[in-house]
């Protein structure tokens, strides 16, 4: 590193220790500047030598080496005012250097250092194995393919929601597909004019409430929406070509899944450009199974999805309805893997009956929801599609249950 | 050792234009091969009961021990199994079996139900012995009580034993001497390698537990990957080929121990484990851009709770395991790096044995674990284990060059030597979150030194802080 550069990345320091009161770790600072860690140890070490800055900066430093009362190996991160005394404990150091420079007038604890050292800016991956002092070259990122084998369905964000709360950015928070879904339902609503505001309360009232709320349009459609937002921008990310997406092939079956087709597109073309813009727009993998899980729960009593609908021509209306089913095997690994499978069963409408009535007011939803349905779902999973063509076909099948259904809610009639 | 590190140590402290010190050291290459194919379970079938295993094992170490028997006590003693004896003759014999301890304390089920209806609440033990305690020679067919020298709290249920001695009144059988089938050096000869070359053991990190873990880990995790130290320091860490993480990487405790020793299930906290989860897939990142990982599942990891507990699912680190060098795998484990055969578990079973016999000492019980020949002999007595049918996974046939057990109260090492002077390094890998100390093992020398991070001292100056 010549002079100029020094001095260009000490005024950088200067600004974060004294303008921005940043405690700054050798790491974070490599990580930064993206130099060598060496260099940022020399750099801090510049830094707080400085007679002027002394006064205003303190350092913490790193040693290790072996300790004189027990003879064990010992690295250890230590204060200025602590430094001599520690440092006369050793017998033997192999290593001594800067670890940060902080403003505060007091050595920083341990969780503090460490909040510090998390907070650190995203580098790429490829950049923390360049500015370490030891490179591997057994480290190789594994092929999609491979990643695909060993059934890994959660990308790899280079930003990860997990970690500490510190390195979330504040004002994005992680969104769910599910969740957003209850703020949108009021907007809905009002847009179709129609029984808003009873439900709308029901509505809000969280994931289980909304699912119970089928008994109203608005409401289903607003289940719609969010999963709806959720495909738009997923194909959109498709389209860019994100490497992150081509690696994974699993993670599409789950929005498959959650994917319905509702007649409104235009309406929430806005509001899911928005939603797509926010940065940590892709859900963390974990929230997406609970939202999953809660989901399946619901399968038994209401579907989850809405209901696609066609007239037939003797005026019964028959309807199909979208399920989401949990399929659970074993694979070669001795794994037992659970997939969410989309089938289509038909039903009467006679079965729910007290939707009906509700349903009866308002416009009958297009026919060409199945079009939209299969162009939407195109490129997405074959074998998936496939499936729901089968089961689209032949919707027979399924009479069996329909009677049964048929038969238990004439058995509640009698009673009453 | 690190007399290069010495030399070099200070050197940090200038000016970045003085002396370019941005080296790049490769890490060593290293010969790496698993051998712990036996304990994946493919099929499993829970259908089974225990006695196929117990048989299996019987039948597999009497064949191990019929060799040292003769080498001991020569091959005049016949060896009769218990159907033979007869007790008017007094014949002094051999007889081959598994020991087992008929102890009063230990936890049944049963009993748990049958004191329930008192409404008694039974004292939480940890500590299962009594002076009552006696011990059972099972063979194929029958059992004996044993009397003499064997005493019940040197050994554990479950360990295969052959004992000279003849029948005494009572049905009971004189123990004059005993032999286990301890394993015999190898047959075939590894080779070491000739330079330096170091694994890193750690356990117990119990992320999920508390945050004081986090800083002297991050300090583990910069040393093991060559950001933290001088440049003899960074170089001493290109030699180190492997970090194996034996156990409890996630928790080290379970939120109710008691209710695990008395067969209750437990309910694990979800959204805690799953925090230190993803906490610990952002250290695991780092490691494996940089250096070959070994995950171990450990007692209260988030893996299946019966031995052998599978590798976890690579699934659950989606950062770190875009690499190729993350290698979960199975609990016990079993591994060949550099020439160097070594086997370990994340200390269950020692664990176990500590509650159920009265060998104190950790390194002695995991000693006494490798001249038994056994990895776990108190599977499936009192350690949960797959009911295997075919095969014992857990037995060891030959010695191993280091053995080691996992999340151990403190760090403990010694040399064992086998038979043909064949040496074999035991190591108690200490807790990380209660020792902040991990074990680093010098494959050429098998010499091994622990290794402390953070701070006692450091702990002080932040009460300062306050």
């Amino acid at each position: 590193m010549d002079g100029s550069s020094e001095e260009m990345f000490l005024q950088n320091l200067e600004e974060f220790v004294l303008d921005e009161d940043k405690i700054v770790t050798y790491k974070w600072l490599s990580k930064t500047l993206n130099i060598h860690v060496n260099q940022s140890k020399q750099l801090l070490f510049a830094f707080c030598s400085n007679k002027s800055r002394q006064e205003s900066v303190t350092a913490t430093y790193l040693l290790a080496g072996r300790l004189r009362s027990t003879g064990e190996n010992h690295v250890t991160v230590i204060g200025e005012e602590k430094y001599l005394e520690v440092k006369s404990s050793f017998d033997s150091l192999t290593s001594e250097h800067v670890y940060s420079v902080q403003k505060v007038r007091k050595t920083p604890s341990q969780s503090i250092l460490y909040t510090a050292d998390s907070q650190t800016v995203d580098v790429k991956e490829d950049g923390i194995t360049r500015l370490g002092a030891i490179r591997c070259k057994e480290s190789v990122r594994r092929a999609a393919e491979e990643l695909a084998l060993l059934r890994i369905n959660v990308p790899l964000p280079s930003s990860a929601p997990a970690v500490s709360k510190a390195k979330q950015p504040a004002p994005a928070p992680v969104k769910e597909p599910e969740r957003v879904s209850p703020k949108k339902s009021p907007v809905k609503s009002d847009k179709i004019g129609k029984d808003a505001a009873g439900k709308d309360s029901k509505a809000k009232g969280g994931l289980a409430a909304m699912f119970a709320a089928q008994t109203s349009k608005a409401s289903g459609k607003a289940t719609a929406a969010p999963a709806k937002a959720t495909k738009d921008s997923k194909q959109k990310r498709s389209r860019t070509k994100d490497k992150k997406e081509k690696d994974d092939p699993k993670k599409r079956k789950r929005i498959v899944v959650q994917e319905s087709d509702s007649s409104d597109d235009d309406m929430f073309a806005g509001e899911e450009e928005e939603e797509e813009k926010a940065p940590s727009r892709e859900p963390s993998p974990v929230p997406v199974l609970e939202a999953q899980a809660l989901e399946s729960d619901d399968d038994e009593i209401v579907p989850p999805t809405p209901t696609v609908e066609s007239n037939n021509s003797n005026g019964r209306r028959r309807r199909k309805r979208k399920v989401t089913k949990d399929k659970t095997f074993m694979d070669d690994d001795g794994y037992v893997v659970t997939e969410k499978v989309t089938e289509y069963e038909s039903y009467s409408e006679s079965d729910t009956e007290n939707t009906e009535a509700k349903k009866m007011k308002e416009p009958p939803v297009s026919s060409s929801n199945s079009n939209n349905k299969e162009s939407t779902s195109s490129g997405k999973n074959k074998s998936e599609k496939a499936k729901a063509q089968t089961k689209k076909a032949s919707p027979v099948k399924k009479s069996p249950m329909k009677n049964k259904q048929q038969s238990l809610m004439n058995f509640f009639k009698k009673k009453e | 050792m690190k007399i290069d590190a010495m030399e070099c140590a200070g050197r940090l402290l200038s000016r970045p234009s003085d002396a370019p010190m941005d080296i790049v050291v490769d890490r060593v290459d290293s010969r790496y091969e698993n051998h712990s194919s036996r304990f994946k379970l493919v099929n499993k079938d829970f259908s089974r009961q225990y006695f196929h295993f117990y048989a299996q094992r019987l039948s597999c170490m009497k064949q191990l021990l019929l060799p040292r028997v003769n080498q001991k006590w020569g091959s005049d003693i016949p060896v009769r199994t218990l159907a033979d004896l007869k007790e008017e003759t007094k014949e002094r014999c051999i007889i081959v079996g598994t020991l087992f301890k008929h102890q009063e304390l230990k936890p049944s089920i049963l009993k748990e139900i049958s004191e329930e209806h008192q409404l008694v609440p039974q004292p939480q033990r940890t500590e299962f012995t009594d002076d009552e305690d006696q011990l059972v020679l099972e063979d194929e067919l029958q059992r004996i009580k044993l009397l003499g020298d064997l005493s019940p709290h040197d050994v554990i249920t479950g360990v295969v034993c052959a004992v000279l001695g003849a029948e005494h009144e009572g049905g009971k059988f004189q123990v004059e001497d005993y032999c286990f089938p301890t394993p015999s050096s190898p047959l075939r000869s590894l080779t070491p390698p000739t330079e330096d070359r170091y694994i890193v053991l750690v356990s117990g990190l119990n992320l999920a537990g508390s945050a004081d873990v986090l800083f002297p880990f991050e300090l583990l995790v910069d040393w093991v990957s060559g950001w933290l130290g001088d440049v003899g320091e960074q170089k001493n860490q290109a030699l180190v080929s492997r970090i194996l993480f034996a156990g409890n990487c996630i928790r080290s405790q379970s939120a109710n121990r008691g209710a695990a020793l008395q067969h209750v299930s437990e309910g694990l906290d979800q959204s805690s484990t799953l925090d230190a989860i993803k906490l610990f897939d952002d250290f695991l990142q780092q490691l494996t851009s940089n250096i070959p990982v070994d995950l171990m599942p450990g007692e209260f990891d988030p893996s299946n709770c019966t031995l052998p507990q599978q590798p976890l699912h690579c699934c659950m680190f989606p950062k770190a395991a875009a690499y190729k060098t993350l290698h979960s795998v199975s609990n016990p484990y079993d591994f060949e790096v550099d020439g160097r055969r070594i086997i370990g578990t994340a200390g269950q079973p020692v664990d176990d044995i500590a509650s159920f016999s009265r060998i104190s000492d950790r390194l002695l019980i995991l000693q006494r674990t490798l001249e038994w020949g056994h990895l776990a002999p108190s599977a499936p007595d009192t350690i949960r284990c797959y009911p295997f049918a075919d095969k014992d996974p857990f037995i060891l046939e030959e010695l191993p060059d280091v053995y080691f057990a996992g999340n151990q109260p403190t760090f403990q090492t010694k040399v064992y030597k086998g038979d043909n002077e064949k040496e074999v390094r035991l190591i108690c890998v200490p807790k990380f979150c209660s020792t902040r100390t991990c074990v680093v093992v010098n494959l050429r020398s098998l010499e091994c030194h622990p290794m402390t991070f953070g701070d006692p001292i450091l702990d002080d100056s932040s009460e300062v802080d306050k």
